[in-house]
């Protein structure tokens, strides 16, 4: 008895993890995706997209602990990757600047996906 | 090199941890659902170790996941005639009275070898002794032998045995045994009384055994062995 009582506390706590990850990760997103969204329209009204794109940065170092729990290295070293190249970008007005933010945003987007408990990520 | 290093720290704490969660009977004999589990552990354990990239969580959260959902389905077998027929199947008998149900060897994809090897580790090397042979859920064969064949027992022969519980561990290497001495109705005053019938202390005995007649086998310290 003592076993099952043990087996459902830690089914329960799995249960927890899972959902707090989930929920977190959305969160997380969501915030990702507003900080980008801010950055894209300075850049696209011409205004100073730099403070925009610095909190942008300072988020994404903690965004990225927390998606180091749930996500593999390599889709975070793209991810990162991409990050690390903005603020160049961003300097040199490249057309590449948006579509790196765009990807940023992609990736969230998947790696989410994979978390979310579909049919299809499932399976 | 001290993530993998930590990493195989970790999961061998779990891993260890899971199959105590799974009780002693996993360490003996294995259902079909517990081989499932066990093969199912080795195998995601390495995965976080061998490669970094993956989260440890990832290997953690399925282990205890698996070993949680065996214990709660074994509780529910338990229950459940119909689930634990499902989880581990039945018991099936493939030798009746000497003779070998040739349909149940087939279903059973189990041949003649087979059959006559596990006889052979029973001390049985005629098929016709055997009154009774089952294919148990775990794959040993039970055997039950005929009469005529079976070892004679003291109810056979007529005399009258005293049953009593085999001998305890009660001293190890100079330490006394918690709980030794209760599950056979003696106390620390019968081990001292013993020991010092032999001059001994605690201290110096390698090992007891004691039985609740209060018989009792003292084997000493070699001297100048190890202590």
């Amino acid at each position: 008895m003592k076993r099952l009582c043990i087996s459902i506390a830690i089914m329960l706590c799995v249960v927890f993890i899972c959902v707090y990850s989930v929920s977190r990760l959305k969160e997380g997103n969501r915030q990702l995706f507003d900080y980008i969204s801010r950055t894209r329209q300075a850049y696209l009204e011409n205004k100073d997209a730099a403070p925009a794109l610095e909190q942008l940065t300072e988020y994404w170092k903690k965004h990225y602990l927390l998606l180091s729990y749930t996500t593999t290295g390599s889709g975070l070293e793209q991810m990162s990757l991409t990050v690390a190249k903005l603020p160049r970008l961003m300097q040199s007005r490249s057309a590449e600047f948006l579509g790196e933010l765009d990807a940023l945003e992609h990736w969230a987007k998947l790696v989410y996906d994979n978390n979310y408990p579909r049919v299809s990520a499932i399976f | 090199m001290f993530i993998v290093f930590f990493r195989a720290v970790i999961l061998y704490v779990v891993i260890v941890a899971s199959m105590r969660l799974m009780g002693k009977r996993q360490l003996g004999e294995l259902q079909p659902s517990e081989l499932v589990i066990t093969l199912l552990l080795s195998n995601i354990a390495t995965l976080p170790v061998e490669n970094t990239e993956i989260p440890m969580i990832m290997g953690v959260i399925p282990i205890f996941t698996l070993v949680s959902l065996d214990v709660v389905l074994s509780h529910l077998s338990l229950k459940f005639r119909p689930l634990r027929r499902a989880m581990c199947g039945s018991a099936k008998i493939v030798i009746s009275n000497g003779q070998i149900d040739q349909k149940m060897m087939k279903d059973l994809r189990f041949s003649v070898d087979d059959l006559m090897q596990s006889l052979r580790s029973q001390q049985i090397f005629d098929v016709s002794q055997v009154q009774l042979a089952v294919v148990e859920t775990t794959g040993k064969i039970s055997v039950y032998e005929k009469a005529a064949y079976r070892s004679v027992t003291c109810e056979d022969m007529n005399i009258k045995g005293e049953d009593a519980d085999p001998p305890q561990l009660v001293i190890d290497s100079g330490k006394l045994v918690e709980g030794a001495l209760q599950s056979i109705g003696l106390d620390r005053e019968w081990v001292d009384k013993m020991l010092k019938q032999r001059h001994l202390k605690v201290k110096d005995v390698f090992l007891m055994t004691g039985e609740s007649s209060g018989k009792a086998v003292i084997i000493p310290f070699d001297k100048g062995g190890a202590k």
